[in-house]
Parts: C-alpha cells; structure tokens; sequence
C-alpha cells in the first residue's frame, strides 16, 4: 500500500522509523536535487547541499506539523541551507555567474519563436535577475502555488507576484517583444 | 502562435520552464543520505550514552549523600515493614532509587 507523506512523516516522528524517512527521501529528492541544481548551478554542490537538507529534515521531522505540503516544507529548508552555503562560500556560489556572462550580448530575436526558446533554458534564464529566476523555478518548474512559494522563500505573496510579474515581461521584451505592452 | 491570454501566457511558461524540474536519477543519493541518518542516530545514542555516564559519576557522591541521609529516616520505618527493610537501609538502593525516578527528565534533557 502507497502510504502518504504525511503517514510516512508520523511514522518516522513517533517511532523514529528510519525506513519510513528513507521512503520520503527516494520521493523527495529528484525535486530538492533538480531545485538545488538550479540555485547553485553546480551538480556537486547542489547534491551536497541536498544531502544536508534531508539530514536537517530528519532532525526537524517533528517540526512539521502538516500545514501544507511535506515538498513544500523541505524546499524551504532547502533553500535555507542553499543560502548558508551561499554566504559561506560567496566566491564559488556565485549565483549564475556563467549564465550572466553567456549574456552580456544580447540575444538576437529568433523569428522561429517558442520551440527555441523552449530549447535553451539557460537563454531564458539567463535574462531573469536571481529572485526572479527563483520565484519563476518554483512557481512554473517545481509547480509551487504563490502561497507555498512565498512560504519556501520567506517572502510575501505580493512581492512573489511582483517577481513573476517582472520576470514575465523581461521574458515578453526579450524573446516576444510583440506581445509586450512596452515594446 | 500569440499568447495574450494570460492562462496562455502562464502555461507556455510552464513549458519553457519544464527542463529546470528535469528529474534527477537517485543514483544511490537516497542510500548516501539514509547512511549519514543511520550513522548520525549511532553517534546520539553514544553522545547520550557517554553524557549519562558523565553526569552519574558527577551526581553518584551527593547522591549517595541523601541516599545515607534518607536511609537514616527510613531506618524508622524499616521496622514496621521487616520484609522492606533491607532495602530502605541500603543506601546503594535508595541512590539507585533517586537517579531512577530522576533518570526519563535527565535523558529527555539531554536529548533536547
């Protein structure tokens, strides 16, 4: 039987179930890793932090108290150990260093359009500032809801809005420049 | 194709975006992770363990004080209860006792 998160997560809590906890990381850590791997842009580091994460999770399990989705609570400890890394070792987490870089000039519009577009991910984004490219991973990758955005960042939900919102127009004058209003 | 219609616009970007959630093969990251739990778990065990010793080795000669102490009290009642006697004069098990009934607060603490 297919247990849930949430009977996974009181198993480990109660009876300190390791089985249980190992269950949740084989679920959790394809979303955490390929998060991790977009923040720091670094496969190696992005699994040593993922392997940090799911330690503090097995140490706060008893923290969790079911408000909201169990993915959602382990992003925002990701998250959280992503920016202590972050601030520890500034100089080789620089956050897409490379990406800003490739982009100094500035992509020449493909007629073709979408499918390009689609094609290269790190064009895309690539014209995004950090918070934006964070807020957008979430909310259109990882498919979080505003709200579990906002709660896994820390941020308010009108300031995840503000991103979004900044983030689709850079996108709009820079790869649809005739569907922007300020075109 | 144009994309004004913002429900558009928001599931073509959930296309563009589809390759940042790319899923990433366990590759044994589950088992690295689930080592370091089952190591981490060993080494509390052993810090609580060691913490425990500690703290009785500091704790055993004030409370093999009360105990002697409590033993004279009770040698008293030792008397009306013959069959309990050698155990409420015996301070090894009235230290014994004590650091029973004190032992679940001082582990809980220790653990926190």
């Amino acid at each position: 039987m297919h247990a849930s998160d949430e009977e996974l997560v009181a198993r480990a809590v109660t009876a300190r179930d390791q089985a249980a906890f190992g269950e949740l990381v084989r679920r959790h850590q394809s979303r955490v890793r390929s998060w991790l791997r977009q923040l720091t842009r670094n496969p190696a580091t992005a699994d040593d932090i993922a392997q940090d994460t799911f330690i503090k999770a097995w140490d706060k399990l008893h923290t969790f108290g079911g408000q909201g989705r169990f993915a959602a609570w382990l992003m925002k400890i990701a998250y959280t150990e992503f920016l202590m890394t972050h601030r520890k070792a500034k100089a080789e987490l620089r956050l897409a260093d490379a990406v800003e870089a490739e982009i100094t000039e500035p992509p020449a519009h493909d007629p073709s359009g979408e499918q390009n577009v689609a094609a290269d991910l790190e064009r895309l984004l690539g014209v995004l500032g950090d918070e934006e490219r964070i807020v957008m991973i979430l909310c259109y990758a990882q498919g979080q809801s505003h709200g579990e955005a906002s709660e896994t960042l820390g941020m308010p939900v009108g300031t995840i809005k503000s991103h979004i919102n900044r983030g689709k127009e850079k996108i709009r004058l820079r790869f649809f420049p005739e569907e922007s209003p300020h075109a | 194709m144009r994309s004004s219609l913002p429900e558009d616009e928001d599931r073509r970007l959930e296309m563009l975006f589809r390759p940042a959630a790319s899923p990433v093969a366990d590759d044994g990251f589950s088992a690295t992770v689930m080592r370091r739990v089952a190591r981490r778990a060993w080494h509390r065990r052993l810090v609580l363990a060691t913490a425990g010793a500690v703290g009785l080795a500091i704790a055993w000669q004030p409370v093999w004080n009360i105990a002697v102490l409590l033993g004279q009290q009770l040698a008293q009642l030792g008397s009306r209860w013959p069959e309990l006697a050698w155990v409420l004069q015996s301070p090894l098990a009235i230290a014994a006792g004590l650091l029973l009934i004190a032992a679940p607060g001082i582990f809980r603490w220790l653990e926190e």
